[in-house]
């Protein structure tokens, strides 16, 4: 990220802020959706967290770390996202299958299928971990510091959640292999 | 059955799918709503003293030496100057707080801090009793004793919202779940960091108010340059400040650093003041922050005045 757009925006100019918007919108946007599984919610949570950075831009003290210190930001608004969204529907909607790309076809349609009713069944305290170390590819310690939350903590929740992903795809084998045996 | 090398390649392909491009209506609402939208203020000096310019620092020594050569003018006709006259002028409280300024402090002037970001329901008000303290932030005064290139010691009011555990290692330490909202709460906290062997918080009244005293010192086998950084600097991290998303406090200055964390209930709202002094400090500047301590008050803000119809 450019260090001196951030630094105008840090003293409140809006056209460099519009220009860092501009770049980490999309990356942002691709972490919530990833989190949320929903498309409105998804772009609620990016915008509330664009404005969260505006907001407190003049407390980040080393531009380097903007990408980190704006994933905390994020991950906050998609709690809060859920948070609020919860008072109102009893379940977070899927992704329109539509939106699925296979890019590599590595996953099957089962698998999919399959991985996001698992993922749908993890806290958002589970899926933020998953995200950001295997879609953002952050290590452990930096997914701690982005959640504020111990490294072991991080730990244990990358353990239960991919347990249960695990499961997940599992539970398609299970009733195939059945089928075989009798 | 996968094994986990599966599971988290499958995963990871599954991850890479979807979108990610976000809609530009979304990107409008936001620059829309930046106009409106305040930006919050570092509580942090924007730099170290010691990272002014030959010039900064030129005007700054000159400004140091007016303010001396004022108080010196103000006060010599208190002092009487004739034989048995008190060589140390009692410095007079001003009659009301001014807000804390940027560079050199008056001796004999009370102040007051009243920044959001570290002063909960009432103003801080104090009243300086020695020359020499100086701001780069108005929420952190200092004092170089030693060498003019930094603080041997300070005084700063926060907000704490957590607490870190690790201490040099702070990052990814912060208590889980928070530390909660009591003074006795963020006592317990912060001697559990200190360590075995450490002092019990200490029964205090601040201002009037009740709350505790810790004591915290970084050991000398710490190099404090190798701590955790906050991007910035290497901190020694004790804890996070309200309203802060990221970074440690309090500041740190030097291997073997002495904090004095003064934990106060003000009519409910936590406040905390923390003091710092290097090893080596002499006793007499150590008391200067004492006096600074004892002088707070906590006073009720001004009523704004009625807007006009």
């Amino acid at each position: 990220m450019d260090a001196d757009l951030i630094g105008r925006a840090q003293h409140g100019d809006e056209e460099a802020f519009a220009s860092l918007a501009v770049g980490a919108g999309d990356r942002l946007h691709a972490v919530a959706h990833r989190i949320l599984r929903d498309t409105d919610l998804a772009e609620d949570a990016t915008q509330q967290a664009l404005l969260a950075i505006w907001r407190d831009l003049p407390q980040l003290r080393d531009p380097a770390r903007f990408d980190a210190w704006s994933y905390r930001l994020l991950v906050r608004a998609c709690y809060a996202e859920v948070s609020r969204t919860r008072r109102w529907t009893p379940n977070i909607r899927l992704l329109p299958v539509d939106e699925r790309e296979v890019a590599d076809g590595l996953t099957s349609v089962v698998d999919r299928d399959q991985l996001e009713r698992g993922f749908q069944r993890l806290s958002i305290d589970h899926r933020a971990v998953v995200v950001l170390h295997h879609y953002l590819d952050l290590p452990l310690a930096e997914v701690a510091d982005v959640l504020g939350v111990p490294a072991g903590t991080v730990r244990s929740r990358l353990h239960h959640a991919m347990r249960g992903l695990r499961a997940a795809l599992e539970a398609d084998a299970r009733p195939a292999a059945q089928e075989v045996a009798q | 059955m996968s094994t986990d090398r599966d599971v988290t390649r499958i995963v990871r392909s599954w991850l890479e799918e979807g979108r990610t491009a976000l809609p530009d209506r979304v990107l409008d609402t936001v620059l829309d709503q930046l106009p409106a939208t305040r930006q919050r203020r570092a509580w942090w000096p924007a730099r170290r003293f010691g990272e002014m310019n030959t010039a900064a620092r030129f005007l700054s020594a000159v400004a140091a030496v007016a303010a001396v050569a004022i108080i010196g003018a103000l006060a010599l006709p208190r002092a009487g100057g004739g034989p048995g006259a008190s060589p140390t002028p009692v410095p007079t409280p001003s009659p009301s707080p001014v807000a804390v300024p940027l560079g050199n402090l008056a001796a004999g002037t009370t102040y007051f801090w009243d920044d959001p970001c570290c002063v909960g329901g009432k103003r801080i008000s104090f009243t300086m009793s020695a020359t020499g303290w100086f701001t780069f932030d108005p929420i952190f005064l200092g004092k170089g004793t030693r060498n003019p290139d930094r603080f041997d010691l300070y005084i700063s009011p926060h907000l704490v919202a957590n607490v870190y555990t690790g201490g040099c290692r702070w990052l990814g330490t912060a208590l889980d779940p928070p530390v909660g909202p009591t003074v006795d709460d963020l006592a317990t906290a912060l001697l559990a960091q200190a360590g075995p062997g450490s002092s019990p918080p200490i029964a205090v009244t601040v201002g009037g108010h009740p709350g505790k005293k810790v004591e915290l010192s970084i050991p000398q086998d710490v190099d404090v340059t190798k701590c955790d950084s906050d991007g910035s600097f290497a901190i020694f991290g004790r804890w996070l400040g309200a309203g802060q998303s990221y970074g440690a406090a309090p500041w740190t200055y030097g291997n073997g650093q002495h904090n004095t964390v003064y934990i106060i209930d003000v009519d409910g709202t936590r406040q905390v003041i923390d003091s710092m002094y290097l090893p080596g400090t002499s006793t007499a500047d150590r008391a200067e922050l004492d006096q600074i301590v004892a002088s707070i008050r906590f006073e009720s803000r001004p009523a704004s005045p009625s807007p006009s119809l």
